[in-house]
């Protein structure tokens, strides 16, 4: 197998799909240097690994790399090789357009998949929050990678339709895969502990019990079941507590406004703030913040 | 009806229960917190996410109809986990999070005091081990390592007078929990000069010590209302959750000592007198004025026994560790006492009592081709138990118990406990209710309200479990075991700190 390149810019083969940035295949016979710094990630991009042993530094971590398996770089990210060089080796790499871009490091893919709105939102939300997003042994990836090539090259009737579906499958099945990675090392605590930090650092987000689940890798009603078994609270609740303990320490350590502190935490507006705030402390906030100067 | 309601805040999460006057459980909730490690040393808790589970599980208990239909709280008690500490500013507002007891970053300071003359006079006065557990130690290293926090500092506080100054608006802390602190003497039931000295504090950094029965706590008017309270609840200040563990079996002589192995463990004792002896290796936990809790803590209990069970691919990857609890030990239970010659050292997270070696390290010896996995799982349960015996017997040397009553989710698991009777060659009575300090904070309301005269009679409200006897052909292939585990232990000392050091890349 030898390199290609299909690039948005120059190559007709990939005008149909105006969300793929490139495509390659790399074979790197002998070691090139000063070619691959450590550098921030520019697009969303999928490597899947043929041939030969990689060490890239992703987010600042050394990473091993070997047949079938799949690296998802997501912009913000770093990546590269310590010494700039690159392997000896076989990969495909395929960057794809994202939108909605925050700085919460969320996304979408655009109008081309057939995704419902809700099943885009938690496959994105596991695909943002896993970094770095290593798949090992990721064997359906070969079929995908050669099938996508294949229907690229050749463009046969039906084609168009097919790419984009191939590629969809592929985001799928990494998502399912997260997802599974989670369940897998299924240890309860460890996984409170994640979902507790994922919550945290994402708490202006509107989570709902399904993203939840989808970040631990469990189902809407296993989740529930085993997180009221372990920590006693439904996951609203938990989620709940949360927003009101970070809105407490804000209400006494800042000056922020109410409304800013309300959509800060979560809440949907400073009126749900107070009325929830209220039903749990016994304070609207306006007051628990005067009592505590 | 009448009730009473306690409050445990403990390491891994509130846990509120109902009791009515004869002891009997109404409701039980609970909720969880997580443990935050910023660095691997460090153990933190958030005190508003505390304060705010504390609060919500009191009020789904309170505010459902199912409950307060039917029952008329009198008063509520609260018991916490020990050692936490939490600075605060001048307005009573939290500087970053509570450092709780499981925190190492003090480890230095700690070893520095101890070997010192002052931090002999100082357990002699204060009961608690020089440890980086105690905030003693903590203390020391937020004034000399962090010393722009410690400026703002107005006073050092712990999660449970956290909650209990949202709740009224004032800051006191019970015996117990201050003699844990190591700054409080039991003698004069004051802060202790020698520590203040060390730490380079004054007592105005302290909370009002006062007795676990203390009720003149008021709860704040808007707390009574939303928590639908009636106006005179005594808000009853209670104690810590190892002494009300040890309270909870009901006895309170040196007949009997107390074994708890839930992921740590200890051994307890109750005695009227403090047990401090030369090494400093027991603590001394004040119940009352009549009676010290005095014992070793274990850091090594059922975290080692799930550890090896996980390392050894018993627990299903698709179901959590309790499912396959008793799965693993029925399988154990067909492997011969003293695992076919496997001894397992259990020190995977360093080691508190009796050795007091962080650097101590876990290892399996004996090991010949013949071992199978369920080998090496009996040794990891045996291993604990000999660490637990190691305990017993240094305090046996000043308290003289020849029976023993477990608490626990895994000493009263009836083949834990068998084995724990059988490896101390003595009667053990298997306590069956689970929530043991939530008991011992009712028996300590019933006890400040009048309904009982004194502890020893609210003893009677204690339901006796099953009393498991050993068998004593066991107990002396186990005695041949524990000698080759104590020695290991004892001459394993240099090498500990040598691989301990090359772990942590010194």
């Amino acid at each position: 197998m030898s390199s290609f390149t299909l690039n948005k810019e120059k190559s007709a083969e990939l005008q149909a799909f105006p969300y793929i940035i490139e495509f390659e295949r790399v074979k790197n016979s002998s070691m090139k240097h000063r070619c691959f710094e450590v550098e921030k990630v520019k697009y969303f991009s999928i490597y899947f690994f043929l041939e030969g042993k990689f060490e890239w530094m992703v987010n600042d971590a050394m990473q091993h790399f070997f047949p079938n398996d799949v690296l998802i770089a997501k912009p913000n990210e770093t990546l590269g090789n310590r010494e700039g060089m690159l392997e000896v080796g076989l990969f495909y790499k395929l960057s794809l357009e994202i939108e909605n871009f925050d700085e919460d490091d969320d996304f979408t893919f655009g109008k081309w998949t057939k995704l419902a709105e809700s099943d885009m939102k938690i496959i994105c939300k596991l695909l943002a929050l896993k970094k770095p997003l290593i798949l090992q042994d990721f064997r359906k990836g070969i079929e995908l990678f050669q099938s996508l090539e294949y229907e690229l090259m050749n463009e046969e009737i039906g084609y168009i339709v097919r790419v984009n579906s191939i590629i969809e499958e592929m985001i799928i099945k990494s998502a399912r895969a997260v997802s599974k990675q989670e369940s897998h090392r299924f240890d309860f605590q460890k996984m409170f502990q994640k979902l507790d930090l994922m919550l945290r650092e994402n708490l202006s987000h509107h989570w709902t019990v399904g993203e939840m689940a989808g970040v631990v890798g469990l189902g809407n009603t296993a989740f529930t079941e085993k997180l009221k078994y372990y920590s006693g609270f439904s996951p609203l609740n938990y989620l709940i507590n949360l927003r009101i303990s970070e809105s407490i320490r804000l209400l006494k350590t800042t000056n922020i406004s109410m409304t800013e502190i309300a959509l800060e935490t979560g809440f949907y507006s400073s009126q749900h703030f107070s009325t929830t705030f209220k039903k749990l402390t016994g304070y609207s906030p306006k007051i628990y913040r005067k009592n505590s100067l | 009806m009448e009730c009473v309601i306690t409050i445990e805040i403990g390491t891994s999460a509130a846990k509120v229960v109902a009791f009515d006057y004869h002891g009997n459980e109404i409701v039980y909730k609970k909720g969880s917190y997580p443990t935050f490690h910023p660095q691997p040393d460090f153990s933190e808790q958030d005190p508003e996410q505390v304060f705010i589970t504390v609060l919500f599980v009191l009020k789904s208990i309170l505010n459902d109809p199912a409950f307060n239909k039917k029952y008329v709280v009198t008063s509520i008690c609260l018991s916490s986990a020990m050692h936490s500490v939490l600075p605060v500013d001048n307005k009573g507002v939290p500087l970053g999070n509570a450092i709780i007891w499981a925190d190492n970053r003090a480890d230095e300071i700690a070893n520095e005091l101890k070997n010192s003359s002052v931090g002999k006079q100082i357990y002699q006065n204060t009961g608690t081990p020089i440890h980086a557990m105690s905030p003693l130690a903590k203390i020391t290293w937020i004034k000399r390592q962090d010393p722009k926090r410690f400026e703002k500092t107005s006073r050092f506080i712990s999660l449970k007078e956290y909650f209990i100054f949202q709740l009224t608006g004032e800051y006191m802390i019970d015996y117990s929990l201050a003699s844990a602190t190591g700054f409080f003497n039991f003698n004069t039931l004051a802060w202790e000069e020698e520590s203040l000295k060390f730490a380079g504090v004054d007592k105005s950094y302290f909370s009002t010590p006062v007795p676990i029965f203390d009720s003149s706590l008021k709860i704040k008017d808007t707390f009574i209302k939303s928590l639908r309270l009636l106006p005179n609840t005594r808000l009853i200040i209670g104690s810590t959750d190892g002494c009300l563990a040890t309270l909870s079996s009901g006895v309170l002589n040196d007949r009997q000592a107390t074994i708890s192995i839930t992921s740590s463990g200890a051994v307890r004792t109750v005695g009227k007198e403090c047990l401090t002896d030369e090494k400093g290796q027991f603590f001394n936990y004040l119940l009352d004025k009549n009676f010290f809790i005095s014992g070793g803590p274990t850091n090594n209990g059922g975290v080692a026994f799930e550890w090896a069970t996980r390392l050894l691919g018993y627990v299903d990857v698709t179901n959590e560790f309790e499912s396959s609890f008793n799965k693993i030990l029925n399988e154990v239970s067909k492997v011969k006492p003293g695992s076919e010659g496997v001894l397992f050292l259990p020190y995977l997270l360093g080691e508190r009592s009796p050795i007091w070696n962080s650097d101590a390290r876990g290892m399996f010896f004996g090991l010949n081709i013949t071992h199978e996995p369920k080998h090496l799982i009996r040794a990891t349960i045996e291993g604990i138990i000999f660490e637990i015996l190691s305990i017993g017997n240094a305090i046996r040397k000043y308290r003289s118990f020849d029976y023993l009553h477990v608490t626990g989710s895994y000493a009263t698991h009836p083949f834990w406990a068998q084995l724990i009777s059988d490896i101390f060659g003595m009667t053990v009575s298997v306590s069956n209710y689970r929530q043991s300090s939530n008991l011992g904070a009712a028996m300590v309301a019933l006890t400040s309200m009048g309904v009982y005269d004194n502890l020893e009679s609210a003893g009677d409200l204690v339901i006796k479990g099953i009393d498991l006897h050993p068998s004593m052909d066991n107990n002396k292939v186990y005695d041949k075991y524990h000698r080759i585990f104590e020695s290991l232990t004892q001459k394993l000392g240099d090498e500990f700190h040598e691989i301990s050091k090359l772990q942590n890349n010194d």
